[in-house]
């Protein structure tokens, strides 16, 4: 991603509001930079901040605040493994569609 | 370095299954390791070609997505049912065929994160050189995912004007979740056409590479289904493209 990309990505997170249910569907939904990034993330399964940083062309310090905001934005997760910290899409928290109440007839 | 290929079309009957079944046995006659996976869940049908049925079937993709089983038990070594020379390997992870799981599928949806970590573990627990995603027509979430993950999306449509449209739509979604790698493939090709026009019409439409341009094969509709076409019939036009197309996906 160019340096545009993430100064457009940095103007997209300013409207944005906090991800509930992320689907693909809403993945792709939302704005270009952000749903490239997501895709990207997606693509790799989990990254690291320098994965990032290589991917914006950008200083680890520079990502990290933005890397932040889309954590509390619920739009990816950190996990700690082993010392290490690894991001990825906060994606398939639910089911494509809800499971219905009652009796299962199958 | 291992990759996803995903095969997809707008609209249905282009020839995917055939398509992902004759590339991913191609790729195995040249010594890879390839998994395919039928995330066609709502009509499933890669596994007759590759002669299985119901009773082959203890767990699917489907028991995986239940929670059932791991990935890895929904896959399945077919190399052997090919009766062919492959140096390689082909595992099939089918969805399933019973009406019952199908219909809740279509009522309940699943867990779409666990597909994308199927993808992944399959890759690693079977130490895959290629995993094919034969996709279901048209958008949904799990195609969405498909392309989404895919180091290489291969996009089939036959030339008809219906396709050509839908196509239009599946690149620009393609192109706005950044895949890294695109190539068309025009399928069904009446062989009054010349397959050169064809291929630069295609290529200038949508900007986009093709890789293959398959004629219609009166062969193919005679076969049915009823097995690898490549494997029938390694003589044939359609195989030499097949051949043509297997080497393109393994390059890029």
């Amino acid at each position: 991603m160019s340096a545009e990309l993430f100064e457009r990505l940095q103007r997209e997170l300013v409207s944005l509001d906090e991800a509930s249910n992320l689907t693909m569907t809403a993945v792709f939904m939302l704005p270009k930079a952000l749903t490239k990034l997501l895709s990207w993330i997606i693509r790799n399964k989990r990254v690291q901040i320098e994965d990032l940083a290589a991917y914006f062309e950008q200083p680890v310090e520079t990502v990290q605040p933005i890397i932040d905001s889309l954590v509390s934005k619920k739009f990816i997760e950190r996990t700690d493994e082993i010392g290490e910290t690894y991001y990825q899409v906060n994606l398939g928290t639910q089911r494509t569609k809800p499971a219905p109440s009652g009796k299962d007839p199958w | 370095m291992s990759k996803i290929v995903s095969i997809h079309s707008f609209r249905g009957g282009t020839g995917k299954s055939n398509t992902t079944a004759n590339t991913a046995v191609l790729m195995a006659m040249e010594g890879k390791r390839v998994g395919v996976i039928d995330t066609d869940i709502q009509s499933p049908g890669i596994h007759v070609l590759f002669g299985m049925d119901e009773k082959h079937i203890k767990y699917s993709l489907n028991d995986y997505l239940w929670g059932k089983c791991e990935i890895e038990e929904a896959a399945y070594d077919v190399t052997s049912y090919l009766n062919a020379n492959i140096k390689g390997k082909v595992f099939l992870i089918p969805s399933s065929i019973k009406a019952g799981e199908i219909a809740r599928v279509l009522r309940e949806g699943y867990d779409i994160g666990l597909l994308n970590d199927g993808f992944q573990d399959l890759i690693d627990k079977l130490n895959l050189d290629v995993l094919a995603i034969d996709t279901h027509p048209g958008l949904n979430e799990e195609t969405l995912l498909s392309i989404a993950v895919s180091d290489v999306l291969a996009i089939i449509l036959r030339p008809d004007n219906q396709d050509y449209q839908g196509t239009g739509v599946t690149v620009e979604v393609a192109r706005k979740l950044d895949v890294p790698n695109m190539v068309l493939i025009v399928n069904k090709v009446p062989q009054v056409f010349n397959p050169d026009a064809v291929k630069a019409q295609v290529e200038n439409a949508y900007k986009c590479p093709v890789a293959a341009v398959l004629p219609h094969s009166d062969e193919m509709m005679a076969l049915a289904s009823g097995g690898i076409f490549s494997l029938h019939y390694p003589d044939h036009p359609v195989t030499a493209e097949y051949k043509r197309l297997t080497t393109t996906l393994l390059a890029v």
